[in-house]
C-alpha cells in the first residue's frame, strides 16, 4: 500500500512539495523577479502611505464596491499596494485593479510582467495548464494519499524511536531506506501538519453536502455560508445612492495602531466608498499561527468604531484556522521562515528518496535479469527527469525572467512555459541516456544554472550582489546567495554520483550499482 | 538580535539533549564507547537528555510569544537531529566533544537570554 501509493502519486507530490517550499519565499521571489521595484529603505508612517493609496483609488475607481489598501509593512507587502473591485457591469464582468505604488508619491511602480513567486506558490495546489475543477480533485486526492502514506509509513516502520538516529551509509538499499526513514521521522510533526492542514483546505470541496444541508446547494448560498462564517456579511451591503465623503482616516488608523501596536496593520478594506453605507475594516497582521485576526470595523461616514471582532469566533473555526495558519506560515519571521523552507525541503527529499528506494529495491529483485523490466526502466527515468529535472525547470523559470524581453507582452506566460519546456526536455533527456549518465548530467545542468544565475543577474540588472550586499538589501542578496549555495550542492552531488558511476563501471562490482543504478549497464556489458 | 541568540541557544541545547538521548541507546553506545553502559548510567542519560530538551524549549520561548516559540522549537529539532545523525554516521568519535561544547555554549546563551 505505502509502496504503490507512494510510487503512483510520488511525482505529483514531489512537484507539490517543491513548488510549495518555494512558496515560503514567495514575496522574496516576487521581488527578485521584479528588479525594477525599489527596496524599502525607510518606513513611512502608515497614515501617510494609506492617504497616498486612497488618493490613487479615488482617482482610479471612485465607484468601486471594495477598496483595499495594504501599507508597506513586513514581508507580505514590501510596497504600498492598492486593490479595487467594482460590481459586475452590464456584461456581467466584475472589474478588478491591483497596483503597487511608491508610498511617497503615489505613482504606480512599473515593473516587468512576471508571475513571480506567486505563480510557483499557486502551482503547489493548482498545478498548471489544467482546469481548476480537475486539479482541485487531483491535488485533494494526492493530499489524501500523502496522509495515508504517512500513516502507513509509521505503521510499517514501527521502530521509530529505536531507529531515530540510525543511518548506515554505503549499504545500498539499506542506506536508501535509512535515509528515507530519517528524513520522514525527524520532521514527522511538520509532514503530518502540512498534509493534514492541506486536507482541511479541501474540506469544502470534498464534503460540500455538509454545507448544503443548512445553506442550500448553489454558489450564492455557499458564498453566504462563508460570509457568515468569517463575519464578512456586513461588508456586502447594497449602496444607498446617497453620496457621503469618506471620513478622515487618521483617527481610525491611530485607534487601530493603538490596539494592534505600531506597524501591525495588515490592510484596510473599505466597502462602498463615497456612499452613506461605507464601512471600514482594519485587519491586524497575524502575530501567531492563528490565521484569523482581530478586525476593527468603523463607520465610513462618521468614523465611529462599530465593533471589534475577536479572532476566535468559535472553537472549530479556530482549530481550522490554526491548522491553515501553520500551513501557510505567514506569521513566521526570518528564522522560522528558513526553518519552514528547510522542513519543506526535507519533505521533498523524503519523497525523492522514497521514489529512488523503489527502484533500488526493484533492481535488487531483478538482479538476475539481463535487462531491467519496462516498469523499472520507466520509473528510473521519470525519477531522474522529475527529482532533478523539475528543479532545472524552476531554475529556467528564473533565467527566463531575466532573458525574455522586458517589453514583451506575454512574457509572464512564457516564463512559465519555459519552466515546463525545460522540465519536459529533462524528461526526454532522461529517456535518451542511461540513468547513471542522466543523473550526473542533470545535476551538472542544475548546478550550472544555479551558480550562474547571480552572474546573469549582474549582467542584466542593476540589483546584483555588488549592489545589494553593499546596501544591505538582504532579500535580493539572500536570493542570489541561496541559489549559489544550492548550485554548489548540485555540483557536489554531480561529482559524487560521477565518481560512484566510475567506480562501478569498470569493475562491474554490484556494490555501487545500486546507489544510483545505471540502467543498461548489464545489457551493454553482455 | 535577542531572538536570534535565543534561537541559537535553543538549537544547541536541543542538539545536546538529542546527543545525550542517543548515548542512552544501546546501539549507539556500542558505536561511540565500543561497549554498553550500565543500566543506571543509561537511565541517567535518558533523564538528562529529556531535561536538556526541556531547557531548549524554555530557551526558545524566552523572547517570543509562546505559540510562535512552540512552532519554532518543533521546526528546529530536525536541524539538530540531522547534524547529529550525520556526525554519528561519519564521525562518531566527535560526538562527546561536540555535545559538551554545544551544552556549554547553549547554557551560556540561555542564561543570557533569560537574564535579558
Amino acid at each position: 500500500m505505502h509502496t504503490w501509493v507512494g510510487l503512483l502519486l510520488g511525482w505529483i507530490l514531489f512537484f507539490m512539495f517543491l513548488t510549495g517550499t518555494c512558496g515560503y519565499f514567495d514575496t522574496e521571489i516576487d521581488r527578485w523577479m521584479r528588479p525594477e521595484q525599489p527596496p524599502v529603505t525607510t518606513r513611512l508612517p502608515v497614515v501617510q502611505s494609506v492617504a497616498v493609496g486612497l488618493e490613487r483609488l479615488q482617482a482610479m475607481a471612485p465607484n468601486a464596491q471594495h477598496w483595499y489598501v495594504m501599507p508597506p509593512v513586513g514581508r507580505e507587502s514590501p510596497a504600498l499596494r492598492v486593490i479595487w473591485q467594482s460590481p459586475a457591469d452590464t456584461n456581467g464582468k466584475a472589474q478588478r485593479g491591483d497596483e503597487l505604488l511608491d508610498p511617497r508619491t503615489g505613482t504606480p511602480i512599473v515593473t516587468r510582467e512576471t508571475g513571480g513567486g506567486q505563480v510557483l506558490y499557486r502551482m503547489h495546489y493548482e498545478l498548471h495548464y489544467l482546469p481548476e475543477s480537475f486539479t482541485t480533485w487531483l491535488v485533494g486526492l494526492c493530499t489524501m494519499f500523502m496522509f495515508l502514506a504517512l500513516i502507513t509509513g509509521i505503521v510499517i516502520h514501527k521502530k521509530i524511536f529505536k531507529d531515530f538516529f540510525t543511518f548506515r551509509p554505503g549499504k545500498r538499499q539499506r542506506s536508501w531506506l535509512d535515509a528515507h526513514n530519517v528524513l520522514s521521522v525527524v520532521s514527522l510533526p511538520f509532514h503530518l501538519m502540512i498534509t493534514y492542514s492541506g486536507l482541511i483546505f479541501f474540506a469544502s470541496t470534498w464534503m460540500p453536502l455538509i454545507i448544503s444541508a443548512s445553506y442550500g446547494t448553489n454558489d450564492k448560498n455557499r458564498q453566504a455560508f462563508y460570509e457568515e462564517l468569517t463575519g464578512r456579511a456586513d461588508m456586502q451591503r447594497e449602496r444607498s445612492g446617497i453620496s457621503t465623503p469618506l471620513t478622515d482616516l487618521s483617527p481610525v488608523i491611530a485607534m487601530a495602531e493603538q490596539r494592534f501596536g505600531p506597524g501591525q496593520i495588515r490592510y484596510l478594506e473599505i466597502s462602498n466608498p463615497g456612499d452613506a453605507t461605507a464601512r471600514i475594516v482594519v485587519l491586524r497582521l497575524a502575530p501567531g499561527p492563528l490565521r484569523s485576526v482581530e478586525r476593527m470595523t468603523f463607520d465610513g461616514a462618521s468614523g465611529t468604531l462599530l465593533s471589534i471582532q475577536n479572532p476566535i469566533q468559535n472553537m472549530p473555526l479556530a482549530v481550522r484556522d490554526v491548522f491553515l495558519g501553520l500551513h501557510e506560515g505567514l506569521f513566521a519571521g526570518p528564522i522560522l521562515r528558513w526553518l519552514y523552507f528547510l522542513a519543506g525541503l526535507l519533505g521533498t527529499a523524503m519523497i525523492g528518496t522514497g521514489l529512488v528506494l523503489w527502484t533500488v529495491k526493484r533492481r535488487e529483485q531483478e538482479s538476475r535479469r539481463l535487462a531491467p523490466s519496462f516498469g523499472l526502466a520507466l520509473v528510473e527515468r521519470l525519477n531522474v527527469g522529475t527529482i532533478i529535472g523539475l528543479p532545472v525547470g524552476v531554475l529556467v523559470y528564473f533565467w527566463a525572467n531575466r532573458l525574455l524581453p522586458v517589453t514583451w507582452e506575454t512574457r509572464a506566460a512564457w516564463e512559465v512555459h519555459a519552466m515546463f519546456i525545460a522540465w519536459g526536455l529533462m524528461l526526454v533527456h532522461a529517456h535518451l541516456r542511461t540513468p547513471a549518465q542522466a543523473w550526473v548530467e542533470q545535476f551538472a545542468m542544475a548546478a550550472a544554472l544555479a551558480l550562474l544565475l547571480p552572474l546573469l543577474n549582474a549582467l542584466t540588472t542593476q540589483r546584483h550582489l555588488g549592489v545589494t550586499l553593499v546596501q544591505g538589501d538582504w532579500i535580493l542578496a539572500g536570493f542570489d546567495l541561496t541559489l549559489a549555495a544550492l548550485g554548489l550542492v548540485f555540483a557536489l552531488t554531480a561529482v559524487k554520483v560521477h565518481a560512484a558511476n566510475k567506480r562501478t563501471a569498470p569493475a562491474k562490482s554490484p556494490r555501487r550499482v545500486l546507489v544510483l543504478p545505471p540502467c543498461t549497464q548489464q545489457s551493454e556489458s553482455t | 538580535m535577542s531572538e536570534a541568540i535565543a534561537f541559537i541557544g535553543s538549537l544547541l541545547l536541543c542538539y545536546t539533549g538529542l546527543t545525550v538521548l542517543c548515548l542512552a541507546m544501546g546501539r549507539h553506545q556500542g558505536q561511540i564507547f565500543k561497549q554498553h553502559l550500565s543500566e543506571r548510567m543509561t537511565f541517567g542519560l535518558r533523564t538528562g537528555g529529556w531535561m536538556f530538551l526541556a531547557l531548549s524549549f524554555v530557551c526558545a520561548s524566552a523572547s517570543i510569544r509562546p505559540s510562535v516559540a512552540a512552532v519554532t522549537w518543533v521546526a528546529l529539532v530536525p536541524v539538530a537531529a540531522l547534524v547529529l545523525i550525520a556526525l554519528i554516521s561519519y564521525a562518531p568519535r566527535t560526538i562527546a566533544c561536540s555535545g559538551l561544547s554545544a551544552a556549554t555554549v547553549g547554557i551560556a546563551l540561555m542564561a543570557w537570554t533569560v537574564q535579558v
